[in-house]
């Protein structure tokens, strides 16, 4: 028995010890310069340089208080993650992807626990946020309206209306990501989808913000692709090219137009209609007139000739 | 309240503050109830959850998170946690 729980302890006494290293190598203990007097319960020492450091030991006990109230909610749904600053916003979706949770990733519009009119509005039973000092409408809005509200807290965050506060460094991009990574996975492990000892295969940097640049070179190289589709698209001209080379095989044809040319003697008979012209002019006296029927007749001769 | 027999003419009782014995009143719109859930040997969630009561005036004083650990943490040692 004594070994058991001692193999117990320690499984359970590695793993707090992972994620308090993953959270030192995210940055999460380090807070500002200045310091609320209820953060103070949480500060480990001050540096030098006046940052306050944070006790990480409390942090992941605060998590794991975070991840009771979480599981102990029958309908994930009724849960809000919400982040309005841009480092949190894709650990909030990810979060609420695995969680189940409803993600509110962007602004916080006035009135959505409050008005019921609004098409978003809805009465969440929890209130996960990042800031309290950024996200600080929602927090109004939830003392309103009877909802229980959780928040990562800074060393100099408002503590009104926050009930459940995880001292960390919200100010982090890779300490956002990392926070949300672990309270997802002990809400997971709480409800059993993760068994005990089993490791998450999801990767913590899922849970990161990524520049809109890092996508933009994504997108360059998928575009590497395009181009050879482009080169492709010029080989496809050569063959029009080779279309107009067809072309070129049509000029033989030219060739029979110069047989049409060889009815000349078509003309003979047409000296002929001549000779009944000159017949006329010493007949009639007037030359003028006889122009211009000539003019026509001729016209309309070579067309006959044609035709045959 | 009772009347002399003993028995409750209330119809509706009150909730107290689990921090400060203060009465959480109808128009309370601040006030919360939280559960947290307790897990088995495994670390698992069997079910069963403790309640704790805010009232208003605590959270508004940005109480609540201490009050709240120091309520639990009494808890955890009691139902062994």
């Amino acid at each position: 028995m004594a070994a058991s729980a001692g193999g117990g302890a320690v499984r359970a006494l590695s793993q707090k010890e992972q994620d308090i290293q993953m959270m030192l190598a995210a940055d999460v203990h380090l807070g500002t310069k200045n310091c609320d007097f209820q953060m103070e319960r949480y500060v480990f020492k001050r540096r030098t340089d006046g940052i306050y450091i944070i006790n990480l030991g409390k942090t992941w006990d605060k998590l794991q208080l975070a991840a009771r109230v979480i599981v102990a909610i029958e309908n994930p749904q009724d849960i809000i993650v919400q982040s309005a600053r841009p480092y949190g916003q894709r650990a909030v979706l990810k979060f609420a992807q695995y969680t189940g949770a409803h993600a509110i990733a962007g602004r916080h519009t006035p009135g959505t626990f409050t008005n019921q009119l609004q098409t978003s509005f809805s009465e969440p039973r929890l209130l996960i946020l990042t800031d309290p000092r950024t996200d600080h409408q929602p927090i109004k809005e939830s003392a309103l309206g009877n909802i229980p509200t959780i928040a990562f807290c800074d060393t100099d965050s408002p503590m009104r209306y926050v009930d459940i506060g995880i001292p960390a460094n919200n100010k982090g991009r890779n300490s956002i990501g990392c926070l949300f990574w672990l309270l997802a996975r002990m809400v997971l492990q709480m409800r059993g989808t993760i068994l005990p000892g089993h490791k998450w295969e999801v990767m913590v940097d899922l849970f990161f913000y990524r520049d809109p640049e890092e996508a933009k070179e994504q997108e360059e190289e998928a575009a590497a692709a395009p181009e050879f589709a482009a080169v492709t698209d010029y080989q496809g001209a050569d063959q029009w090219g080779g279309d107009q080379w067809t072309s070129d095989v049509a000029a033989p044809p030219v060739a029979p137009t110069g047989a049409d040319w060889g009815a000349a003697p078509a003309p003979v008979p047409t000296g002929d209609g001549w000779d009944q012209t000159v017949a006329p002019v010493p007949v009639d006296g007037t030359v003028p007139p006889v122009v211009a029927p000539t003019g026509w007749e001729s016209a309309a001769q070579p067309t006959a000739q044609g035709w045959e | 309240m009772q009347n002399e027999e003993g028995k409750t003419v209330d119809l509706y009782v009150p909730r107290k503050c689990s921090a400060t014995n203060r009465i959480i009143t109808a128009k309370d719109h601040a006030s919360v109830q939280i559960n947290i859930g307790h897990l088995d040997a495994n670390g698992l969630y069997d079910g069963h959850f403790t309640t704790f009561a805010l009232s208003g005036f605590v959270r508004a004083q940005g109480d609540a998170d201490s009050s709240l650990d120091r309520l639990w943490q009494k808890k955890k040692a009691e139902i062994k946690q």
